[in-house]
């Protein structure tokens, strides 16, 4: 078994771990704001944007520094921090004086750097194969040759974005929901979104070092969209996301260096080592399949637990206009009712622990006070629905029987309360059925 | 002094409908106005020219004897249903706090003033029971009371309004309506973008009738009469749209 504790104390581990979850945090964070802006791809733009960047740093800093030395590292930075800067300045003018729209814009940029990057690379490949090494880490990442001395740089950016958005949390707010509010409201809406595209690229410079160029995007919106379902507050949303991101970065670490453990125990020949990044954004990438699929609004298997109750409360009204049809004291043989309504064993074993319906000798059910109130309310919301439909709506008389099928089914209490204020008291249906009134539904 | 005053009004935005010098003025003293028209009679266009989301080509617009931009303290702005991105994860209560925003601040949380006022203006419209819902999870008329007590909480002098009844309930339009007649009494103006001619009489005060051209503009007593509906509904003012777009294009150098 392995020891989390060691991966935050074991002198070589330390530095990978903390850094990812440092990096995972705050790319997080400006990722939620990013995908609740609606602009997802600016993440993916500015990383690939800062790439011709870092081979120009590796160029510009090889000769002056030793490589792995903090000025060398500094220059590389500030190098990917400019391109990045440059790439969103182009994207901007681009949408602004070419008309050019945005997905647009960010893939033309994006494509336009990457491809200037890739073109120097490709020469430092054949005149300096260890600047090219050096610019190789940017491109795919390599979080498990970090050291402690990077941490610093980490976590002051972590902290710094965390502080930004504490303290400018409503107007960052403003921002994001109703631009054109804050425009009018004259709050700072530039500055704000100036510092906002700041952090950005801050978050994508320092994260490459450990994601890569390629991945880097993924980590801005992973988290991001695995939070988003469960959230309805923006600091709610924010928080989560950058749980995810922990764990993801946690876990992303565990299984590099585990697995690779693992994979030299039993197949020593294959020579593999599982590398930081690409798990970390697996597992984000996992957190955001859990969101999908178990979200409370709008997961796939709530979705699904929702069509199916709806169903049953169909099926079940049904059943109990089924009952209410055959007067308040009958008793129904199963067999009847069979034929009328699919699931109905089940439907019936429900309404008898329920307490709608009390089982006769004989395989014959009736209802109970409570199931005839429900019945009668079905059948008083069937003929009010009738009446609403022929008298406002101007239906005929004819047709109107099939939309109240439906309608009766979808009712809420408030629905309910406006359709009686409207209709008054009515005591019989287009059809001269008589409708129960609202006491006997039970009200 | 007015509380608006618009000089010579032209607007041929490429996305939206056109508006062809407009002249009128709204006087001081508390009015419920109604902006009515045809499909396509740039009347929204008209409410965002006013706001200045989309640029004139020529004319002045004037608030209280001043530009918009230093006017803005008193002006409050309801945007139509569909400008909203209601899957934001953002309540009730804190999209009526943003009406109390610090302007001149970048930073900073809303004061405890503040947020008891924001409470206040949701008990106002009905809504303080509402006030932690994520704000897709409300009804249609609940949406468009938020938005109103967003603008309550602005305490403007002048509240804008693009088709505040679409998608309401009879009940909640009664509940608005409440609410307009109480500001307009308090000597606030209302502008409202309307497409309902059969509740212009009952409801509002003073009327603006479009049709790309200004048709009429008034008191409702005077103005809106069948002459000017037939004016303003009558006939279409496609001709006129055409001829101004084309003459935008040669303009633009687009052949």
């Amino acid at each position: 078994m392995f020891d989390i504790v060691s991966y935050f104390t074991d002198p070589i581990l330390r530095a990978p771990t903390i850094g990812c979850i440092a990096m995972a945090v705050s790319s997080a964070l400006v990722g939620t704001l990013l995908v609740l802006q609606k602009r997802s791809l600016m993440g993916e733009a500015l990383s690939h944007a800062a790439f011709p960047g870092v081979v120009l740093g590796v160029s510009i800093a090889a000769p002056f520094w030793p490589q792995e030395s903090e000025g060398f590292g500094a220059i590389l930075l500030l190098c990917a921090f400019l391109f990045s800067l440059l790439g969103i300045k182009m994207i901007d003018m681009l949408q602004k004086h070419c008309k050019v729209s945005s997905d647009a814009a960010l893939c033309f940029i994006l494509a336009l750097f990457f491809g200037i990057g890739v073109l120097i690379a490709s020469r430092l490949q054949v005149i300096q194969t260890a600047w090219y090494r050096q610019a190789l880490i940017f491109l795919y990442g390599q979080a498990a040759t970090m050291m402690d001395r990077y941490l610093p740089i980490y976590c002051l950016l972590t902290l710094f974005t965390v502080v930004i958005l504490t303290v400018a949390y409503p107007q960052i707010q403003i921002l994001l929901f109703d631009g054109g509010f804050a425009k009018r409201s004259k709050i700072k809406t530039r500055s704000i979104e100036v510092l906002l595209t700041l952090l950005v690229a801050l978050a994508v410079v320092i994260g490459m070092r450990s994601m890569g160029a390629v991945l880097m995007a993924g980590m801005l919106i992973a988290p991001a969209v695995a939070a988003r379902p469960w959230c309805s507050h923006l600091h709610s949303c924010l928080w989560l996301s950058s749980v995810f991101a922990l764990i993801s970065a946690l876990t992303g670490n565990i299984l590099s260096v585990e697995g690779t453990r693992w994979l030299l125990k039993w197949y020593p020949d294959w020579v593999f080592s599982l590398p930081t990044g690409p798990l970390i954004l697996l597992v984000a990438a996992g957190s955001c399949f859990f969101s999908l699929l178990f979200a409370p609004k709008g997961g796939v298997i709530s979705r699904l637990f929702k069509r199916f109750s709806y169903r049953q409360k169909i099926l079940t009204e049904n059943l109990l206009k089924a009952f209410w049809k055959q007067g308040r004291e009958a008793a129904i043989e199963v067999k009847e009712l069979q034929g009328m309504i699919p699931f109905c064993d089940w439907l019936l074993f429900r309404m008898r622990c329920l307490g709608w319906v009390r089982r006769k000798t004989g395989g014959r059910y009736s209802l109970s006070a409570e199931g005839w109130a429900r019945a009668c309310r079905i059948v008083r919301l069937h003929r009010l629905w009738e009446v609403y439909l022929v008298e406002y709506m101007s239906q005929g008389i004819d047709r109107v029987h099939r939309s109240a099928e439906e309608l009766e089914h979808v009712m809420d209490e408030a629905l309910e309360q406006e359709l009686e204020r409207l209709l008054g008291d009515l005591t019989a249906d287009p059809h001269r059925q008589p409708i129960p009134t609202r006491q006997e539904g039970g009200r | 002094m007015t509380v608006l005053e618009v000089k010579q009004l032209t607007v041929n935005y490429e996305k939206a409908p056109v508006l062809w010098d407009i002249d009128f003025e709204i006087p001081l003293g508390g009015h419920l106005v109604a902006i009515i028209g045809p499909n396509g009679a740039g009347k929204s266009t008209l409410l965002k020219a006013l706001l200045g989301i989309v640029k004139p080509a020529s004319g002045t617009v004037r608030f209280f004897g001043e530009a918009f931009e230093t006017a803005t303290r008193k002006i409050a702005y309801i945007p139509q249903r569909g400008d909203i991105d209601w899957d934001f994860p953002i309540t009730a209560y804190e999209v009526v706090l943003m009406g109390g925003v610090d302007r001149n601040k970048w930073f900073g949380w809303p004061s405890r003033a503040n947020r008891e006022k924001a409470r206040c203006m949701l008990q106002k419209v009905g809504m303080l029971s509402y006030a932690d819902r994520q704000i897709a999870r409300l009804s249609g008329g609940q949406q468009q009371r938020l938005f109103i007590a967003r603008a309550l909480m602005q305490e403007a002098d002048l509240y804008l309004m693009d088709e505040p009844f679409v998608g309401v309930d009879a009940a909640t339009e009664q509940d608005i309506l409440s609410i307009f007649h109480e500001l307009v009494s308090l000597g606030k103006t209302l502008i409202v973008v309307h497409h309902d001619l059969v509740t212009v009489e009952r409801c509002f005060d003073w009327v603006v009738v479009l049709n790309t051209c200004l048709v009429a503009a008034g008191p409702v007593s005077t103005i809106f009469t069948p002459e000017t509906l037939m004016r303003a509904y009558g006939r279409t003012s496609s001709l006129l749209n055409e001829a101004i777009r084309k003459g935008q294009q040669k303009q633009a150098g687009i052949p």
